[in-house]
């Protein structure tokens, strides 16, 4: 065997682990998910096909499908942007010299590595309509209508978009931080000696080439915004009714609950269309705003 | 030395082949293994050719993991399961009804009620562990302090708000710092029986929800009514950020809690916690919770005649007396030993045997497919009741609705 060859099968040899885990965890079970949403499936009784109707059903009659998707919206439309432009802040202050600069990084930071269920924990104190921080803190300030946060089908799911932002805001900080650090200190001093004050500099200069970085954390936030599960099933079981059930939580209750496996990969497939689309979208769309040196 | 070690291994090895080994499932948390672990061990004891291997996992992936294991065909031999009808409708369960027969096993001991839910086309299928009996306790200490009499067989609906009204207590800011009752979220159903009304026409074979009668109405309205009105129950959505309505009986926080027997070994934690057991209030009629999951065989275990075996143990009055040891459940099968090892338990035995006169007032869930899916989405809706988003009659109207297409979708067994 010559040396080239030798060294042709190792890499297959190191890669074949990996692959093999690849195929069957995820390439098997996707491709086991795509046909099982054309049948109907308990695990215990033989799978009978049904062809389109789990797609049927999902898109004309099921009205907790209709309601768990647009409850899913709401929840990303309310954590994406509050996570950018939370982010995109505390990005500018920390990357500048503040006092207190390493501690602050850290506790913004720090939500991200704690697991959600502990998190959940946590703010189901802070929650607590008549004993937790918040409202006592909303009482402190004179606000005198409380919300009854998880307990209220009216700001069930703010509460749940409030414990997301604060979890995952040290991500898009971090990332805005390493985009920020990697524009060129040359394209300031330019503009500085062309007169330009903060403001000019910041919309004229900064934003744009740090779109990448934007364009980025969008998409990442979108994709996983989408997938909202455990924040509700910790914190309110999707409840109380139907107010913080969410699209990836109605899967989870139809296989594992109510043992649907095949209706549970049809909701699989079209969420997966779902962010596709808003994926391609912001793809397609990038070209507008984003700037690549 | 060597040869000693050789005869040693034959030994042992002789002794695995030769022993049967079964495997036994349940769900539970570590506190509750204690009773299973001792009828494995006495079982093994009286019969030594028989391994019994115990699988325990948490309640909340034990379904998936015994759904999965009877998709590869290698489920236990022996499970511990609810619903047991649906189960069996699917084939996975083995009908005991011959065994029964051959073996004389005194099946008439069970309490019939609560037999007939582990019954399929007139099948026995498994027996229940226990039954889910509710019962009001009370905080002595809270009662004595706000001077109510103790709870006993007089007390109405009308009784019983008065006391949790007596029993409440604020803070000056408005914020109840003691509750007079907590209530749960799943036992809506043992109010509607309460009040004399149900929850389909015919519990043996539904034809249609009767949630939108009257009745039922009512009841509704008053589990609404103590949360929303009166304020006397903490708000059933907010139960999971205080904790477990047993927690909060536990640390003294709340004065009644209407629940099972199950939750007494938690009571008990606190020592200084002066408790009692009272029947639950009436309005129309008295009326209990009647339910309780069970064990079952396997239709593909490979050793059936000892997996027959060890459930004669564990369903007989051996293995029910010794969960009725344990205090937290009523046995389902009623012999001299099992009432005997229920009632020798806190607090005293005359409270215990209030469990077997409210056990007699049970009235069991409607045998349905796809009950538990459509008492999940009754429990679900009735949120917006308890949260005061909703009256019951909006919200059980369309409820009854939906659960009338739900009946019709899954049909009968």
């Amino acid at each position: 065997m010559t040396l080239r060859r030798k060294e042709t099968l190792a890499a297959w040899l190191f890669l074949l682990p990996g692959f093999v885990g690849f195929a069957i965890f995820v390439f098997g079970a996707v491709v086991f998910s795509s046909v099982l949403s054309f049948f109907e499936w308990d695990m215990l009784t033989k799978p009978t096909f049904v062809g389109l109707r789990n797609f049927t059903k999902l898109f004309l009659a099921d009205k907790t499908f209709h309601l768990v998707f647009r409850n899913t919206l709401w929840f990303v439309l309310g954590t994406v942007p509050t996570r950018v432009l939370l982010g995109l802040i505390f990005a500018l202050i920390l990357v500048r010299n503040v006092p207190g600069r390493t501690f602050f990084r850290a506790a913004i930071f720090l939500p991200v590595i704690i697991p959600t269920v502990a998190a959940a924990m946590v703010w189901r104190w802070i929650f607590n309509a008549d004993f937790g921080l918040l409202n006592d803190f909303l009482y402190q300030i004179g606000v005198s209508n409380l919300p009854r946060w998880l307990s209220d089908p009216k700001w069930a799911l703010v509460a749940i978009v409030i414990l997301s932002v604060w979890k995952d805001v040290g991500f898009s900080t971090v990332m805005f931080m390493a985009g920020l650090q990697s524009i060129p200190t040359t394209v300031y001093e330019a503009a500085k000696l062309d007169g330009a004050n903060a403001w000019k500099t910041f919309v004229h200069i900064t934003l744009p080439l740090l779109s990448p970085t934007t364009f980025f954390v969008i998409v990442i936030n979108v994709i996983s915004s989408f997938q909202v599960f455990d924040q509700a099933y910790v914190l309110t079981g999707g409840g109380p009714g139907n107010a913080t059930n969410t699209i990836v939580y109605y899967i989870y209750n139809n296989a594992f609950q109510w043992f649907r496996m095949g209706y549970a990969a049809a909701i699989a497939w079209v969420l997966f269309g779902i962010i596709f689309i808003a994926t391609f979208v912001q793809f397609k769309y990038q070209r507008k705003w984003v700037y690549y040196e | 030395m060597r040869k000693l070690l050789v005869v040693l291994l034959c030994v042992v090895a002789l002794s695995m082949f030769s022993a049967t080994k079964i495997r036994f499932s349940f769900w539970g948390s570590p506190a509750e293994l204690p009773p299973y672990q001792e009828i494995v061990k006495q079982f093994e004891a009286e019969n030594p050719d028989i391994k019994v291997e115990i699988i325990n996992y948490p309640w909340s992936t034990y379904f998936d993991k015994i759904q999965a294991m009877m998709a590869a065909e290698d489920a236990p031999d022996v499970m511990f399961l609810h619903t047991i009808p649906s189960w069996a409708a699917k084939g996975v369960l083995e009908d005991l009804t011959p065994y029964i027969e051959k073996s004389n096993f005194p099946v008439s001991a069970y309490n019939q009620e609560l037999l007939s839910t582990f019954m399929y086309k007139g099948r026995i299928y498994g027996f229940p562990r226990d039954n889910d009996t509710t019962v009001l306790f009370y905080n002595k200490d809270l009662f004595d302090e706000a001077g109510v009499p103790y709870p006993d067989y007089s007390w109405d609906w009308q009784k019983f708000l008065d006391a949790a009204r007596k029993l409440t207590k604020k803070d000056a800011r408005g914020r109840v710092i003691q509750w007079g009752v907590v209530l749960e979220r799943n036992k809506w159903h043992l109010w509607i029986h309460m009040n004399g009304g149900r929850i389909v026409d015919n519990y043996d074979s539904p034809t249609k929800c009767t949630l939108n009668e009257r009745a039922a109405v009512e009841a509704i309205q008053f589990i609404a009514d103590l949360i929303l009105n009166y304020k006397v129950a903490p708000s059933i959505a907010e139960l999971a950020q205080l904790g477990s309505s047993a927690e909060l009986f536990t640390t003294g926080r709340v004065a009644m809690v209407l629940t099972n027997a199950a939750q007494i070994n938690m009571f008990l934690t606190n020592k200084s916690l002066r408790f009692g057991v009272a029947p639950l209030p009436y309005k129309l009629t008295r009326s209990n919770t009647l339910g309780g999951a069970g064990f079952v065989m396997y239709s593909k275990s490979k050793n059936k005649d000892a997996a027959w075996k060890f459930m004669q143990f564990l369903c007989g009055p051996k293995g029910q007396a010794i969960f009725a040891k344990s205090g937290d459940a009523v046995p389902a099968m009623r012999t001299p030993e099992t009432v005997k090892a229920f009632v020798s338990n806190p607090p005293s035995e005359q409270e215990r045997l209030i469990f077997f006169t409210e056990t007699s007032f049970g009235v069991k869930f409607p045998q349905i497919p796809g009950w538990w899916e459509i008492f999940e989405y009754v429990t679900r809706e009735l949120d917006y009741v308890w949260t005061g988003q909703k009256s019951a009659v909006e919200v059980l109207e369309y409820v009854t609705e939906e659960v009338n297409k739900m009946i019709k979708k899954f049909g009968t067994w």
